[in-house]
């Protein structure tokens, strides 16, 4: 095993010293085509004797660099194929590949470490620690090490991360508010910091789930101007999950989810046209 | 790095955990401080009880079978001295000739005294148990000149219950208080701190001092008694308040002419040069070569040491040290259940952050971790703390209840009745660091159900949770 090899996968900017810091766990396949791909997704839930699909064989390809929107209406499976690709949630088929690895083939403690270091999740609630400061919540990714065993020693290290996440959220407009509690900001700074804290280990690629959903437009425009920026300076891997047309349209590349499976992008304005035709002929 | 960052940050920040930290701190403390009072009140026992007894007593079975069984042994204590004083591990030995009889003071004489049996009204009846002595022996045996030399208690009125004897190297001459109204000299007794004190003696003053004695004809009508008048020399302290209530010494000469020459001794009290080394061998070589004597009767009750002698109340404060123990763990147990529902409160508040931290890369194990560490800051913090009030009042005990007493207007600690001036305590270096031991293992197996349910959470279930 040795440490990742950053070359291969992104051209951003690293910290070895920070990224590498963690330990060698799984290499990424050099060369892969595809920074995060699911193959045939599929999903069920058991309740009671009842079987509840939710994903029905989703197929989806993420290119190194690439921003891609996915759009759906609610209960069209987005979250769940969300978690599946955050490796929160194991599918109940198929295949996920990050960086060309079978993520769930992986044992609990290196799925962890590919979480840890590989993504960056930006989710639509915030999420954020209340009992810690801004600071500290970005830095909580690069202090967790899920090999390492009471984690002492890392005095250095917490330094090094804070400088890193201090400048940061500098550069996102939060130096003054640093040693903020999540309940002292307002949700568009929340959303900030919470950006920070996916970017702290700078990871390859970035899924953020909805990240304006609880913002108003102004404040959403300027968290959507961040993530797209960050992704251009780091040429991030971007899944963005959102209901927002407008947003999508910033995408490279847009897919949409339909009752848990996916379309694409001309199959569902043509559907629309149709919907539209039809409601002018009802009306 | 996260788990002991954040568990301290779940510490600090969460004002239930001082629940936690106080219960540990309370059971902790109060577990170190009653098992060193209860060590402390064995040990001052255990060091009254063998003062006043020596190291190993001899008590011939003396009495004469009806049977036909004649094996009686010699009544005089000259061989058996002499067998115990050849051995070099003998330092010395004093023979004790005990009698049964009652005290009344002077004015009430031997009938009168008697009368009192009958009554079943007098329930403080002085029976007492004479001891016949030669002081020189006993001094050398046992800790009689501490007892007489130990400063008297007081009463609530601030008066002393006992008098020191005049002269402490001749106990028993007489006292220049006394005023003779006989040319006939009489004998001097010495009683015991708490009896001088109920009965409200002198010292100088005269007392009777009555009993019965045996008979050599069966057939005899009459239980004959007899009595005879003491000067009270002055008292003795043994620290030990049955003895001091009981107990009166006497010369062995004018015993011997109350119990009109009926025993020349009843026990051999010996101190040994090192018991702790000796004890039992010694034991063991004088019951063997005594009975083969023909000393004793050769029963093994005849030659005990101190602690077999007093085996029932040795056992019986060991006992209570135990069950105290046992019981003071069960407030372990309710720290322990103290500490498993704040935590498993606080993993069904964290649940939204157990979520978040698995989705930034933490594992199931990491999460588990994070909250038995807070378990273990609870444990550590508790302990240290604890364990410091606990020794700290062990050492400071007497001010604390002194303070108390006077704070709460009750007297908690009645001196009169365990005849120390202070509480005993002794801190034992391993009971603390057991206990020590005990709460870290207690609060940490409490700990592990939650910390085990936290890291069962499922992360989506949590994420969604609000």
């Amino acid at each position: 095993m040795t440490a990742f090899n950053d070359s291969t996968s992104t051209n951003a900017p690293r910290s070895p010293e920070l990224s590498g810091a963690a330990g060698p766990f799984v290499e990424p396949k050099s060369g892969s085509e595809s920074a995060l791909q699911a193959v045939q997704i599929k999903r069920h839930f058991q309740i009671g004797n009842r079987e509840l699909g939710v994903l029905f064989g989703v197929d989806m390809d993420l290119a190194p660099g690439e921003k891609l929107g996915l759009v759906g209406a609610s209960g069209a499976g987005k979250s769940t194929l969300l978690h599946s690709l955050g490796l929160l949630d194991r599918p109940s088929s198929g295949k996920i590949r990050i960086e060309g690895i079978d993520a769930w083939a992986l044992s609990p403690l290196d799925r962890a470490r590919l979480r840890n270091h590989r993504i960056g999740f930006v989710f639509q609630m915030y999420h954020l620690l209340p009992e810690l400061s801004a600071v500290e919540n970005v830095i909580l990714p690069g202090m967790i090490d899920p090999a390492g065993f009471l984690g002492l020693g890392g005095r250095k290290r917490r330094r090094e991360l804070t400088e890193k996440a201090s400048e940061l959220l500098h550069s996102f407009g939060l130096g003054d508010r640093l040693k903020h509690r999540p309940s002292q900001l307002s949700g568009g700074e929340k959303q900030r910091v919470s950006i920070a804290r996916a970017l702290i280990l700078d990871p390859p690629i970035l899924i953020a789930d909805e990240p304006t959903g609880n913002l108003d437009s102004a404040t959403g425009q300027s968290i959507l101007d961040i993530i797209f920026a960050e992704q251009e300076r780091r040429l991030l891997s971007l899944l963005l999950v959102t209901h927002d047309g407008n947003v999508a349209e910033r995408c490279d590349r847009v897919l949409h989810m339909v009752d848990g499976l996916m379309q694409s992008s001309e199959s569902v304005a043509a559907e629309d046209a149709a919907r539209v035709a039809l409601e002018a002929n009802e009306a | 790095m996260f788990r002991s960052f954040l568990s301290w940050r779940y510490l600090t920040q969460r004002r239930t955990n001082l629940i936690g930290i106080g219960g540990i701190f309370v059971a902790v403390s109060a577990l170190i401080l009653i098992l060193s009072i209860m060590t402390g009140f064995l040990n001052e026992a255990r060091s009254s009880i063998r003062g006043s007894l020596s190291d190993i007593l001899v008590q011939p079975i003396q009495l004469e079978r009806e049977n036909g069984d004649r094996r009686l042994i010699p009544p005089s204590p000259d061989r058996l001295l002499a067998v115990i004083q050849a051995d070099p591990r003998v330092d010395a030995a004093s023979t004790h000739l005990v009698w049964p009889g009652i005290i009344t003071q002077e004015g009430n004489n031997a009938d009168r005294a008697i009368a009192f049996l009958g009554n079943s009204q007098m329930n403080d009846l002085p029976m007492v148990q004479i001891v016949g002595i030669d002081f020189e022996q006993e001094f050398s045996a046992t800790n009689f000149r501490e007892a007489l030399s130990r400063a008297p208690t007081v009463d609530k009125g601030g008066r002393p219950r006992g008098r020191h004897v005049d002269n402490i190297d001749d106990p028993f001459a007489l006292p220049a208080s006394y005023k003779p109204e006989s040319p006939k000299r009489l004998p001097v007794v010495l009683i015991g701190e708490q009896l001088f004190s109920r009965l409200g003696l002198r010292q100088g003053e005269v007392v009777q001092v009555a009993t019965i004695i045996p008979q050599s004809d069966n057939n005899a009508d009459a239980l004959p008694t007899n009595n005879k008048k003491f000067v009270v020399g002055g008292t003795f302290r043994s620290g030990e308040n049955e003895m001091d209530l009981e107990r009166i010494y006497v010369e062995l000469d004018p015993l011997q002419i109350l119990i009109g020459d009926a025993r020349e001794y009843s026990e051999i009290l010996i101190r040994l040069k090192d018991y702790d080394a000796d004890g039992i061998a010694f034991r063991d070589d004088l019951r063997h070569s005594v009975a083969l004597m023909a000393l004793v009767r050769g029963f093994t009750s005849e030659v005990k040491t101190w602690e077999e002698f007093r085996a029932s109340l040795l056992g019986a404060i060991e006992n209570e040290r135990t069950l105290m123990a046992i019981m003071l763990s069960l407030v372990l147990v309710v720290a322990g259940f103290c500490i498993f529902a704040i935590l498993s409160m606080m993993v069904t508040e964290k649940r939204r952050d157990i979520g978040i931290l698995t989705a930034i890369g933490a594992t199931p194990r990491g999460i588990m971790a994070t909250f038995l560490l807070v378990a273990f800051w609870d444990a550590l913090i508790g302990t240290i703390l604890g364990a410091g009030a606990g020794v700290w009042a062990a050492y400071k005990i007497d001010p604390i209840e002194r303070w108390l007493s006077d704070a709460l207007g009750v007297q908690i600690f009645n001196r009169e009745v365990y005849l120390f001036d202070h509480i005993p305590a002794d801190v034992d270096p391993t009971a603390v660091a057991l206990i020590v031991a005990g709460t870290f293992l207690c609060t940490l197996l409490f700990a592990a159900l939650p910390a085990w349910s936290a890291a069962r959470t499922d992360p989506i279930e949590a994420l969604r949770y609000e």
